[in-house]
């Protein structure tokens, strides 16, 4: 008891009280309470204190570890999906393959990146344009079942999640490549054609402007022929047909 | 050797963590006083283990709602008051605490104990009986449970000076009985 309660406080009756009063709780009632009590401790028994700081840290380090891991995938330059898958077989049947197709699966089996299915078949229906063949019966089959593009990634649960919007997204990026590759290849052989028509008509063009003997003949009719091919941006040839000029006439002035 | 855990600790321990060793140390700390309050309260055995066992359910109840605002004692005693005035409204057959003649009884003692012993215990009873049932209060709050008089003021709900004058009445009354001559008690 505090001081303030000793003006209250008999310490003869408190004594006498103390010795007077010797009542127990039944046994029964005990039981019951303490019963009671574990049976409600039951329903609300929690984890230890300690567990909640440690879960709270678990879960940070795991949310931390993920996200590092899917910026890292995001900041590879070589997606899983197009490593080269090794030991890989190609997905060709026997007996309907056309001749063509099978060039395309042996230039796939060579390629170092797997190409989709669609990606094979606009590059050789570019080649077959170029050389006028027939694109055969494979050409723009894309309801036939699809290579296993993402074999070489390792089958995991979250793979398996990721498959439909990494499948989105390659063939989306295989479309632009194939279309890049096929403006590559189009824009190479127009060059190339153009080229080869270009020389070709300038060496057709230059025997056909080219002085005759007749001309070469008379002197006058040479020069002409010789100021003609100049006017007309035949300068080489111009330069040999008056070179030629000069050693036939040596005393005259050349052209 | 560790100090013993207090009362709010022990409490807090089975609310938060359903610890059982926990709320057994306090039952055991407490079931008794509280039993004895009751008891001296109610005049009536069977209806103070009813009301304990009420107000340990209480307890039990209130586990997730409890606070340590207070001691732990003067929220059990004030859930024991309320218990108690509760069971007297409804009741009114409190009032005949005569009516148990195993009140005088000694537990704790056998037929061997001394005639003054028996005699002093009796009449410190039937003196706390005659008391008015707000003096009574007071003096069992401050005996058995070791309540302040601030805590035996919130408690009971009344101001401290209050509080204060019951317990003197009380203790007066009490002294007044102890001190006169004993009537001869009859053999058993």
């Amino acid at each position: 008891m505090t001081g303030n309660d000793d003006s209250t406080r008999d310490e003869t009756i408190s004594a006498a009280w103390r010795e007077a009063s010797t009542d127990t709780s039944p046994h029964s009632l005990d039981r019951k309470v303490l019963r009671e009590a574990a049976r409600a401790a039951g329903r609300t028994a929690r984890m230890p204190a300690w567990t909640r700081p440690l879960a709270f840290a678990a879960t940070l380090v795991l949310g931390v570890a993920l996200l590092l891991h899917m910026q890292a995938e995001l900041d590879s330059p070589y997606p899983p999906a197009e490593l080269p898958v090794p030991g890989r077989q190609p997905a060709t049947s026997p007996g309907a393959t056309a001749p063509a197709e099978a060039d395309a699966a042996r230039a796939a089996e060579q390629s170092p990146v797997a190409a989709p299915p669609e990606q094979a078949d606009e590059v050789r229906a570019v080649q077959e344009s170029s050389t006028g063949a027939d694109p055969g019966p494979a050409a723009g089959n894309s309801a036939e079942p699809q290579p296993a593009l993402y074999e070489a990634r390792t089958e995991t649960p979250a793979l398996r999640q990721e498959r439909p919007r990494d499948a989105a997204e390659l063939e989306r990026s295989a479309e632009d490549a194939g279309r890049s590759l096929q403006s590559i290849a189009i824009t190479g052989q127009q060059d190339a054609v153009a080229q080869s028509f270009a020389t070709k008509r300038r060496a057709d063009t230059a025997d056909d402007e080219r002085c005759t003997p007749e001309q070469r003949a008379d002197a006058d009719r040479w020069r002409e022929c010789i100021e003609r091919l100049a006017a007309a941006g035949f300068a080489e040839l111009a330069q040999q047909e008056r070179e030629a000029y000069a050693e036939t006439y040596p005393d005259a002035a050349p052209p | 050797m560790g100090m013993p855990a207090e009362d709010t600790a022990l409490m807090l321990r089975y609310a938060q963590d359903g610890d059982m060793a926990a709320f057994e140390t306090l039952y055991s700390r407490h079931k008794d006083p509280l039993y004895r309050y009751l008891l001296r309260l109610s005049g009536q055995r069977d209806n103070a283990a009813d009301l304990c066992q009420e107000v340990w359910s209480k307890v039990i109840r209130a586990r997730a709602g409890y606070r340590p605002t207070a001691k732990f004692s003067t929220w059990l005693y004030r859930i024991a008051h309320n218990a108690f005035i509760d069971q007297v409204r409804r009741n009114r057959r409190y009032d005949d605490r005569s009516a148990d003649p195993d009140l005088l009884a000694d537990p704790g003692h056998g037929p061997e104990q001394g005639a003054e012993r028996r005699r002093l215990r009796e009449r410190l009873f039937a003196a706390l009986a005659g008391l008015p049932e707000e003096q009574r209060d007071a003096f069992l709050l401050q005996e058995e449970a070791g309540l302040t008089l601030d805590e035996i003021a919130s408690v009971t709900g009344v101001p401290r000076e209050t509080a204060k004058s019951r317990l003197r009445y009380a203790a007066a009354k009490l002294r007044k009985a102890l001190a006169e001559p004993a009537a001869p008690l009859e053999d058993a």
